[in-house]
């Protein structure tokens, strides 16, 4: 009988997903430029699917416009999020924790430069890369953290979506195998450094 | 094959980081430097002249001293009505109740009008603060 999960059940998922996603950033928000978001959201994108990550993106946004009010930042998490699910999905059949941790480094890197999309509109493109500059030194934190938190926490998290699939009897996510074919979805699915 | 694509994709991540490094260097703000070109003089009670060339934008004699400071000119003093009665210039002290003597502000050679607090600062001016007994 093919795997299914039920509509409640699939809802209270949903919200432990963005909870989760909230209150690390809450934890964090000390930290300039440390945050878990990242991290969560690729796992989730590996682990659960494009659509559900997605669905967890926009409620995540919406309950952070609840927090902070609407502003430019939260704007831009409009279409930030989207994007790192969407590239996650593109690139699903990697299995390697340290391209992960490669991949979400990149990201925190180039965190700043989509953050500033918005300035070009609100001051120009001139103040927008003068904005964007003046923040590299913490774009380049944002890297740092983010490689190390992936490169610690990508293996447990994964492993931890699996035994929630499993408990919520949901299918795997279509992850292909990668060139050696190595992986495919079963719950032993080989993940290497 | 893999690992060859991990390591690629690792030194292309350094360069990238490099780069990033680069456009702040070369983009971020930089202190901008005043307007105004003006120099400070100090003459000791040995009649040693130690002096600070500045530019600067500040519209009174206590900016300039207080930019100057980063050049290695020191000064104290005490609020009065009249504005800063200044006490020590570069440590030595001219405590007109204690040594007799006092420190004078010069303008372009003239002795000055203004405290340090009210006196105007124009291109090309300069200041000197001389130990004067009696």
């Amino acid at each position: 009988m093919k795997p299914s999960v039920s509509p409640a059940r699939e809802v209270a998922l949903l919200a432990c997903m963005v909870a989760l996603l909230h209150v690390g950033k809450q934890a964090l928000n000390f930290l300039p430029n440390i945050e878990v978001v990242t991290l969560l959201l690729i796992v989730y994108t590996l682990g659960f699917g494009w659509k559900r990550s997605l669905l967890v993106a926009v409620a995540f946004t919406v309950l952070e416009m609840t927090v902070w009010a609407i502003h430019l930042w939260v704007i831009m998490y409009i279409y930030i999020w989207p994007f790192l699910i969407l590239l996650t999905h593109l690139l699903r059949r990697n299995r390697s924790v340290l391209f992960w941790a490669l991949f979400s480094a990149a990201f925190g890197l180039f965190f700043g430069m989509m953050a500033a999309l918005p300035y070009i509109v609100t001051i120009g493109l001139p103040g927008a890369v003068a904005w964007w500059a003046s923040g590299i030194p913490f774009d380049l934190m944002h890297a740092g953290g983010n490689f190390a938190l992936c490169l610690v926490l990508h293996r447990p998290l994964m492993y931890l979506t699996d035994r929630v699939r499993a408990i919520f009897h949901m299918d795997a996510p279509d992850r292909g195998t990668d060139e050696n074919g190595e992986g495919g979805n079963g719950p032993d699915a080989a993940k290497s450094i | 094959m893999k690992n060859k694509k991990i390591l690629a994709f690792a030194i292309a991540l350094v360069v990238v980081i490099a780069g990033f490094i680069g456009a702040w260097l070369i983009l971020r703000d930089k202190p901008q430097e005043g307007t105004k070109a003006v120099t400070l003089e100090v003459v000791d009670d040995k009649a040693a002249k130690t002096t600070y060339a500045l530019k600067t934008d500040a519209e009174f004699l206590r900016g300039v001293m207080d930019e100057a400071k980063a050049k290695g000119f020191t000064y104290e003093g005490s609020e009065s009505a009249y504005g800063l009665m200044i006490s020590h210039v570069n440590g030595l002290r001219a405590d007109y109740q204690q040594d007799g003597a006092y420190w004078a502000i010069y303008v372009n050679g003239a002795y000055g009008e203004y405290g340090a607090d009210s006196q105007p600062v124009a291109d090309g001016d300069t200041f000197t603060f001389e130990y004067t007994k009696g």
